[in-house]
Parts: structure tokens; C-alpha cells; sequence
């Protein structure tokens, strides 16, 4: 029976993204309120002045005052449209699950945090785009109701683009720094550490130098 | 050819050839599905085109990502020299420049570039985000004003008045201060048919910020001036309070109607003085109005003034005319100038000319109207004992022309009394002229009036009672008729009464009513009531030396020696004078 070494650094390794993504999903469902006050107060505002501009550049007249826009036929909420998915919770939860999943290093947690954040960012800004031209054009409803939930599947392809392209880039930037056996290199603590942090993103060892 | 043709039939149709056609037939499924790719997955057996396999092919190039292995970022063997560093090394900061340095450079020159195909998505939607954004926190509120501004003309033009609202609403924040904005607004709200949010908004523009356009809006919505007589003394003060705000706001052709509806009402209210002020403003811009300032200056016995806003009317509705012939109303307001200019004849043939062009009633009304007025200028007129035959005639042309004008009526009623005993043969013809030719109810009157005057009371009474059947409710009428029954017998003063008091509804402050009414309450010892009516009458001076005794009497029987002996000495002084 082999014994598992709880202190070894592997077995951390291992486990710390699991710790780290339940510890978070914990977080979030038992306090929610602080984190969303903290976060999404500047998110919203950010994203009611772009869309704000977006609206402006369509040709769309509206009034905005805070998060609320007024258009001549219909009312649209920023707050109100984020709140209908519980949205950052969500997001915080689903990436850390992602990272959890694909084994990524849990140093990198905040960064993955970060590009989640330019991606809903970006994948909302479609959606209220989509919403106030529908509505401006069209006179279709797409912040409430079974619509709602349509435009968030037809805008679904977009996040799932953005979430792999997101990985790929996150992980060209931080990938390790292959050492050569030059004795500068090799001497270098700086490229040591990087590495080692990041070494959960290099590629698995080949199936025959596995089995020799 | 021939043969080879027959050969060749022939084997088409060998059971040989038949069976390999089954047996193709049994494969066609699977060559179908098989795809020309031919490999040895179930995936490719669904795949006819090869459509999947080449796209799946794409992506895995696309998503070609070449990873160091765990062994090429580890020094082989962690315990060689080579790799250790002293503790002088980790404390020199030129080995840490050059470290870092060095990590620059192999963090540079080691990163596979060829992976970031994948990453463009997420490279262009940063790129477009961050651009955005950054536009987005620019200040562009200047053109997007100007841009909300021709939007808001648009779908004011188009009638789009939802846009409208919502444009103004943002430009209103743009800058809370402007008032015109929110003067339009108020409008807006108006048409949206929110009228009590525009009345709301556009009094707190007119008494907070004082706004002039608003106040005036302020003035037409809530003040009439066609019911000028039903106001309270609380809406006068708010009329001359919102034009004033108006008057001190304005410009330009605004400023001007707010002083011509200022001058239309002060001359209205009789406040002559307050209207003269702006006369010379207003009658340059509004001839029209030249009319209405000649008889205000003439109400107010100047004389220079008539005479000069006369003359601009005159020439005014002159021109007027001129242009249209059958204008009713320029030919009205000429003769109503030429009355105030004493023209009277002239103004009688324009009106006649009128007559005999348009055939409209209303100008026999002012015809009439013209005619007692010049008769009345006769009248007042210092040897108004010459001119008796001429007014007759201009009565009798008057009562042609306007046989049921009540005013008419009483001018020739009045006139007739006058000179009832005059026995001259032209004047005798005239009256019964005046009497035939006006209607049966003025004659009635005119011939009660005389029969009392004459204190031939039952005669009296049958006329006048003829002329009410015809024409209840006539004050004059009324109050004669009572005069009538009240000199008959005692029994018929309650009746009397009743007759009066109806009179004095329709005119409350009439002295010769009162009078009457006084007379009939002493005749029924209700001594109060009519000491009331008959002081109240006093203010008719040629009524007071029938008044004097009859309260006296009224004094006496009530006690009061003072004013008793007072009024007693009253009546025998006037009637000494």
C-alpha cells in the first residue's frame, strides 16, 4: 500500500486548484453581498457608459441616468440586467471550476479571473447592444422573458470563443522558459521560480519515456 | 462497330454483369458514408464529403500548440555545481540586473508565437474593447448635444413626440441650467396631454426662474380675458404679476405682445393711465389697436391724443377697406373711429354703403348704434333745445334701421317724455312717426311711460302691462309697470314689489329702481328697508327731491328726530331752489 505524502509538493500542486476553486464557490454562495457590492458597482458603471457610447454611435436616442437608460419607447436597466443571471457570482464560479478542470495553475487564478471579466464584459456589451436595437428597430423585447434566455444562447458561442482564446493567449504569455545548459541560465533564480510555478503548463512526458 | 456495339449489350445484360451490380448495391451504403478519406475511425464512416475530417484537421492546426516538456525546464541534474549559487551571488545587485535582464531575454525568444494564432479572437475583441472604452470615457457631451439638438428638431417635425422627450430629458442634464430647455419641455409635456406636469413646470419657470415665455404661457392658459368680469381680485393680482415677469423677460416681437395684451387689459380694467405707457410701443407695431387707444385717450379727455390715434386708425382701416370692400369689421372699427372723430354722418353712410354692399346685420346695429350716439352729441350738446327736430329725424332713421334696438328705444322714449308737451307741428308728426314706426313693444312703453308721466295710471298700466307680455323681464318695463301698480291701489304693492325686485336683479345699482323699491316699502311701513333702498338712491342727484320726504317720514315713524328734522330741512331747501 503505498502511503500519499500530504506535505509533498506535488500533492499540493495537485490539489490546490480544487481547494482553491470549492473555497471560492463557497465564498461566493454564503457571502455574496460584499463581493458583488465591491465588484460590480464599478463594473456596471463602466459598462453603462459603453454601452452608453455604443447607443450614441447606432444613432439610438436615449436618456441615461446611472444605469438606467430611457429610450422613446421602452426602458432598459443595466443593474436589472445583471442581476437577472446573478452574474458575478456565477463568473467567479464557473472559472474557477474551468481552471479547476483543464489543470491550471492556481497562481494564475487571478488572471483567468481578469479575462473572464473582459469577456462577459464584452459578451454584455453585445447583449445590451442587441437588446436597444432590437428594440429600437424592431420593437422586440430581449431583456425579459423566454427572449431573454434565447439571446443569451445565441451570444453563448461568443463567450465560449472568448474563454479558449483567453487560455491559448494566457497560456503563451506565462508558458516556462525552457532552460538551456548555458551556466547563466541555469543559475538564473528568476527563471527558476517562473518555471516552477508554472510548470503544470508544460506538456505531459511522452508515453514510451513514461513507461521506461 | 456494329459488332462491338452488340458485344458490348450483350454484357451489359450477362447475369454476371447483374450480380456485380447486387453486390455493388449491397456496398453502396457503406461507400457512401465510407468518405474519401478512407481511414479507420467510426467518425469518418458518417463523414461522405470529408467535410469533418479536413475541418477538424483545420482546427487542430489552428490549435497547434507546442509546449516545452517537464524535462527541458529543469536543470537534469538539480545537484551540479553549475547550478548553485552563493549567497554573494543572491545579494549583488548587478547579478540580479543581469538576471533579470536575462529573463527578459529568454522570456522573449522562447514564447511560441506560432500558438498565438488562436489568441487573435481574444487579441482583436481587447483590442475593440479597450478602444471603446476609452472613447466612451472621452468627453464627446458637445457633439453629442448638437447632435441630441437636430434629432429633437427632427421628431418634433415628424410629430414623434416620445423621442422628442426623451432627447430634451438628456439635454435638460446636459445642462440643468438652460431654462429654455425646460420652457420646451414644459411644451412638450402639454402636447403629451400632461397638463398638469407642464402647468406645474412651467409656473416654477415663470415665479422661480422668471422666465418670460413661460409666464406669458402662464397668462394664456390660465387667465381669460373674455371673462375679464368674473375674475377675483386673487387673479388680477396673478395676471399682473405673471406680466410682469413677462414684460421684464421679453424681447423682440414677444415683448411686444406681451405689452399689447397688457394694454388690451388695463384699457379693459378702465386702468387708462397704466395703459398709456405703453401706447407708444404698441400702436406703431399693432394699428389695429389705434382704436381702442383713441377711445382710452378720449375717456381720458385728451384731446391731442384721440385726435392722433384717431387719424392712424382711420388711415389704417382706410387701407384695410380699400384692399376688401366687404370687410364687416375694418368698416365697423372706420365707423367706430369716425364716431369718436364727431364724423357721424359720414360714419352713417359707410355703414349704409356697407348695408347696401354686404347686406349684413350686424352692420344695422352699429348703424343704429351710430345714430343715437350722434342724436346723444345733439343731445348734450349746449343749445340742445334746436337740434329737437334733428334728433327726431336721426331717431326715426335709427328706429328704421334697427327697429328692436332696446337702446333706441329708450333714447326715443326718452325723448318723446322730454318734449311731451311740445304742441310744434314737425315735432307732433316726428313723434307719431317714432311711434308707428318702431315696434309694438317700445310704442307700448313709450305710451305707458307718457300715460304715467301724465298720472293717467290705468292707462298706464294696460300699456305697460302690453309691452312686458311681449318683453318679460325688461327692467325698465318692470320698474314702470311697478311704479304703475304702486300709484293705483294698496293691494296691488306687494305685486309691486315683486316687479322691482326682479328689476334689480338684472341691474342691482340702478338709482331710479332703488327709488322705486324705497317708495313701495314706505307705502308698506317697512320703514328699514326702505330708509336702505332710498339712501341708496340719493346717489341719483335728480332723484333726491322726491327722496328728502319720503325719508323724513321714514325717520319720523321710526323715531329718529335727528335725521328726521335733517332730511325735513333738506326737502324744503330743494324745493326752494
Amino acid at each position: 500500500m503505498t502511503k500519499i505524502n500530504l506535505y509533498s509538493a506535488s500533492v499540493w500542486r495537485r490539489c490546490a486548484p480544487w481547494i482553491i476553486g470549492i473555497a471560492s464557490a463557497c465564498l461566493l454562495v454564503f457571502i455574496p453581498t460584499p463581493l458583488t457590492s465591491v465588484f460590480q458597482a464599478p463594473y456596471e458603471r463602466l459598462l453603462s457608459t459603453t454601452v452608453a457610447y455604443c447607443f450614441d454611435q447606432f444613432g439610438i436616442p436615449f436618456h441615461r441616468d446611472g444605469s438606467a437608460f430611457s429610450f422613446a419607447s421602452f426602458e432598459l436597466s443595466v443593474s436589472n440586467f445583471l442581476a437577472q443571471f446573478g452574474f458575478f457570482s456565477a463568473l467567479l464560479v464557473t472559472c474557477s471550476l474551468a481552471l479547476t478542470w483543464v489543470n491550471r495553475p492556481a497562481i494564475l487564478a487571478p488572471v483567468y479571473t481578469a479575462a473572464t471579466l473582459v469577456g462577459s464584459f464584452g459578451v454584455h456589451l453585445i447583449q445590451l447592444c442587441l437588446i436597444g436595437l432590437t428594440q429600437q428597430v424592431w420593437h422586440i423585447d430581449f431583456a425579459s422573458g423566454w427572449l431573454s434566455i434565447q439571446l443569451m444562447i445565441a451570444t453563448l458561442p461568443v463567450a465560449i470563443l472568448f474563454a479558449f482564446s483567453s487560455d491559448r493567449f494566457i497560456q503563451v504569455v506565462f508558458m516556462p522558459i525552457p532552460l538551456e545548459l548555458s551556466f547563466q541560465t541555469q543559475s538564473n533564480p528568476l527563471i527558476h521560480a517562473w518555471n516552477s510555478l508554472l510548470q503544470s503548463l508544460t506538456a505531459a512526458p511522452a508515453k514510451k519515456e513514461a513507461s521506461q | 462497330m456494329k459488332y462491338q456495339r452488340k458485344t458490348s449489350s450483350s454484357r451489359a445484360l450477362s447475369p454476371q454483369w447483374l450480380m456485380n451490380c447486387i453486390r455493388s448495391s449491397r456496398e453502396l451504403p457503406r461507400r457512401l458514408f465510407a468518405g474519401f478519406q478512407g481511414r479507420h475511425s467510426s467518425y469518418n464512416n458518417i463523414d461522405p464529403l470529408g467535410f469533418f475530417t479536413r475541418f477538424k484537421r483545420y482546427v487542430r492546426k489552428f490549435l497547434r500548440h507546442t509546449r516545452p516538456t517537464r524535462e527541458e525546464i529543469f536543470v537534469p541534474d538539480p545537484n551540479s555545481t553549475n547550478a548553485k549559487l552563493s549567497t554573494r551571488q543572491l545579494l549583488d545587485p548587478i547579478s540580479w540586473c543581469s538576471w533579470i535582464r536575462m529573463f527578459a531575454f529568454h522570456w522573449l525568444f522562447s514564447r511560441p508565437y506560432a500558438s498565438l494564432v488562436a489568441a487573435t479572437p481574444v487579441i482583436a475583441a481587447m483590442l475593440a474593447l479597450c478602444t471603446v472604452t476609452l472613447l466612451s470615457t472621452t468627453d464627446y457631451s458637445q457633439s453629442r448635444a448638437n447632435r441630441y439638438r437636430l434629432i429633437f428638431d427632427q421628431s418634433i417635425r415628424s410629430q414623434d413626440f416620445d423621442t422628442a422627450s426623451v432627447v430634451l430629458k438628456d439635454l435638460i442634464q446636459a445642462s440643468p441650467q438652460n431654462t429654455d430647455l425646460l420652457y420646451q419641455q414644459a411644451l412638450l409635456l402639454h402636447i403629451q396631454a400632461k397638463t398638469q406636469s407642464a402647468i406645474a413646470q412651467m409656473d416654477r419657470l415663470a415665479t422661480d426662474r422668471n422666465h418670460g415665455l413661460a409666464s406669458m404661457w402662464m397668462v394664456s392658459h390660465e387667465c381669460d380675458l373674455q371673462k375679464l368680469k368674473s375674475w377675483s381680485k386673487s387673479d388680477h393680482a396673478r395676471f399682473r404679476k405673471l406680466m410682469e415677469i413677462g414684460l421684464n423677460n421679453l424681447d423682440g416681437e414677444n415683448l411686444l405682445s406681451a405689452k399689447t395684451l397688457m394694454f388690451s387689459y388695463l384699457a379693459e380694467v378702465g386702468a387708462y393711465g397704466d395703459a398709456a405707457r405703453f401706447l407708444a410701443d404698441v400702436i406703431p407695431a399693432r394699428p389695429e389697436l389705434a382704436l381702442a387707444a383713441a377711445t382710452l385717450c378720449k375717456s381720458q379727455h385728451d384731446d391731442a391724443g384721440t385726435a392722433k390715434y384717431a387719424m392712424i386708425a382711420e388711415n389704417y382701416f382706410e387701407e384695410q377697406l380699400s384692399q376688401n370692400p366687404n370687410d364687416i369689421n375694418s368698416r365697423i372699427n372706420l365707423a367706430r373711429v369716425l364716431m369718436i372723430q364727431t364724423q357721424f354722418e359720414k360714419a352713417t353712410k359707410l355703414l349704409n354703403d356697407g348695408l347696401r354692399i354686404t347686406k349684413d346685420n350686424r352692420l344695422k346695429g352699429i348703424a343704429g348704434e351710430a345714430l343715437l350716439v350722434w342724436s346723444n352729441y345733439l343731445g348734450a350738446s349746449a343749445d340742445s333745445s334746436k337740434y329737437i327736430v334733428k334728433r327726431m329725424q336721426i331717431l326715426h332713421a335709427g328706429i328704421c334701421i334697427a327697429p328692436s334696438d332696446p337702446l333706441i328705444a329708450s333714447a326715443i322714449a326718452q325723448l318723446i317724455i322730454d318734449c311731451r308737451n311740445s304742441r310744434a307741428p314737425e315735432v307732433v308728426r316726428l313723434k307719431e312717426a317714432m311711434l308707428t314706426g318702431t315696434d309694438p313693444v317700445p310704442t307700448h312703453f313709450i305710451r305707458g311711460t307718457m300715460a304715467l308721466l301724465d298720472n293717467q295710471i290705468e292707462d298706464a298700466k294696460t300699456q305697460l302691462e302690453l309691452a312686458l307680455e311681449n318683453q318679460p323681464n325688461t327692467p325698465a318695463i318692470l320698474n314702470n309697470l311697478a311704479v304703475a301698480l304702486a300709484g293705483t291701489q294698496e293691494n296691488h304693492l306687494e305685486q309691486a314689489l315683486s316687479l322691482v325686485d326682479i328689476a334689480l336683479e338684472k341691474q342691482p345699482d340702478h338709482a331710479y329702481f332703488l327709488e322705486t323699491r324705497g317708495q313701495i316699502l314706505l307705502k308698506l311701513q317697512r320703514w328699514p328697508a326702505a330708509i336702505s333702498d332710498l339712501e341708496a338712491a340719493l346717489k341719483a342727484t335728480e332723484l333726491r327731491p322726491s327722496i328728502y320726504p319720503s325719508l323724513a317720514i321714514a325717520y319720523e315713524r321710526t323715531g329718529d328726530r335727528d335725521l328726521t328734522q335733517l332730511y325735513k330741512k333738506l326737502a324744503s331747501q330743494t324745493i326752494a331752489n
